[in-house]
């Protein structure tokens, strides 16, 4: 049997257990609360990210020349969740969009309303600088078409813009054409397949292959035309022009 | 006498020595209150110390509307029965002690000093918890039928219904254990 000073003791020390059980127990939930918090506030993040891409997924279409993709929302949503950089991954991507521009310009004026305003937009910002294959010093190309009204299949006219310098005076600025590329679409060893290839049987026995000529025809709009020039054996000289594709729009001597 | 409300008054307000002098004037009785159900001196002394650690953690709850003592043994009488209730869900128990039948003889010296009281602490372990806890109550602590109802949980009515059976079970106890005694 305890005295009363040990027994007295025991109920200190058992008090002591307990209040060490229940702080233990406080600092357990406090940690399990925290844990709960940050997961939601993580949710919460994702949830906005993903109300974000909406902007996002707009700058794809555009990237893809005009075509409406309804299953890209959902593509680049998985895609930039697990990324996690949204804003850099837009930066990059409208730079990718403008990129590819001067060669899809023709898409951008489809009769879709939207693309009229994207097309001007593109036409008076220019492309961004440092996008490669693209020098906005250099006058060739770009320069050919400054001073223009373009029309665009007849959807939409870029009108003149204003700029206003740093002084306060305002000049006309005159939209001008991204420069087209100045390399063919094709490889001259295509063109020349495609051309002989459009040729006649019966005249293609004559023509001395190795003798084609090939020209390049470069368009404002991007579009590319090939002439090709072959020698006979008969004194004739046999012609082949081609479009874009390297679809035969006109053969004759 | 104050049953050790003053005492309570001086712990409340902080006087660490005035818990000592209320362990003093109640631990013995409630071990052998609390011994009364778990049949277990060593865990009735541990359910006694978890009773002064119930004081000491809540001190605020008790309102001296009723008497300590009776406040100190409804505690004492609710962990007993936890105790065993618990003890009968699982085989092995909150406290897990062997029975020192010296710690128990010296208890029981201290209250059953003639061996006519003794007889009846046997019998008593022998009738209905109930009934030997209102007996214990009354008889040993000096408790009215309104404490006891208080620590029992009933009403005074049943209070007293117990005790009537209590007395009549115990009397029945006792003539059977005087009847082996003239048997032997």
């Amino acid at each position: 049997m305890k005295t009363n000073e040990e027994f007295i003791q025991g109920v200190y020390g058992k008090r002591d257990a307990l209040v060490k059980k229940r702080k233990k127990r406080m600092a357990f939930t406090a940690t399990a609360v925290c844990a709960v918090l940050c997961v939601a506030a993580a949710i919460t993040a994702n949830f906005f990210d993903d109300n974000n891409l909406t902007k996002f997924s707009h700058t794809t279409e555009i990237e893809q020349g005009g075509f409406m993709n309804q299953n890209g929302n959902e593509a680049h949503s998985g895609q930039l969740k697990a990324e996690n950089k949204y804003s850099d991954k837009v930066q990059s991507e409208k730079t990718e969009a403008f990129t590819k521009v001067p060669q899809d310009y023709s898409l951008l004026c489809e009769d879709n309303a939207l693309m009229p305003e994207i097309a001007t937009e593109i036409a008076i910002e220019g492309v961004p600088e440092g996008v490669a294959g693209y020098d906005g010093e250099k006058e060739e190309g770009g320069a050919e078409y400054a001073g223009e009204t373009v029309t665009m299949n007849g959807s939409a006219v870029i009108e003149p813009a204003t700029e206003v310098h740093k002084n306060g005076n305002t000049n006309e600025v005159k939209p001008t054409m991204p420069a087209p590329s100045k390399e063919p679409m094709a490889s001259t060893e295509e063109i020349v397949e495609a051309a002989y290839s459009v040729i006649p049987e019966e005249e293609r026995i004559y023509v001395i292959k190795d003798s084609a000529n090939a020209t390049v025809t470069r368009y404002a709009d991007g579009r590319q035309e090939y002439e090709v020039g072959f020698q006979t054996t008969q004194d004739k000289y046999i012609k082949v022009k081609l479009d874009s594709e390297l679809n035969p729009i006109w053969q004759g001597a | 006498m104050d049953n050790g409300e003053s005492s309570y008054r001086r712990f409340l307000d902080g006087d660490d020595n005035a818990f000592g002098e209320i362990v003093e004037i109640y631990k013995d009785n409630l071990i052998f209150f609390i011994n009364r159900y778990v049949r277990n001196f060593a865990v009735a002394e541990e359910l006694a110390q978890d009773v002064f650690v119930e004081l000491l953690m809540h001190k605020r709850r008790y309102n001296f509307k009723t008497s300590l003592k009776t406040y100190i043994f409804t505690i004492g009488r609710n962990l007993a029965v936890s105790y065993i209730r618990k003890c009968s869900r699982r085989p092995e128990c909150a406290y897990e002690f062997i029975e020192n039948e010296q710690d128990t003889a010296l208890l029981e010296d201290e209250f059953i000093k003639k061996e006519q009281q003794r007889e009846l602490h046997e019998a008593l372990g022998r009738i209905a918890e109930d009934y030997s806890t209102a007996l214990h109550l009354i008889y040993f602590e000096g408790m009215s039928y309104e404490q006891v109802g208080k620590v029992m949980k009933k009403n005074k009515k049943q209070v007293e219904n117990i005790v009537y059976r209590a007395k009549k079970a115990l009397k029945k106890e006792m003539e059977k254990e005087m009847s082996l005694d003239e048997n032997e």
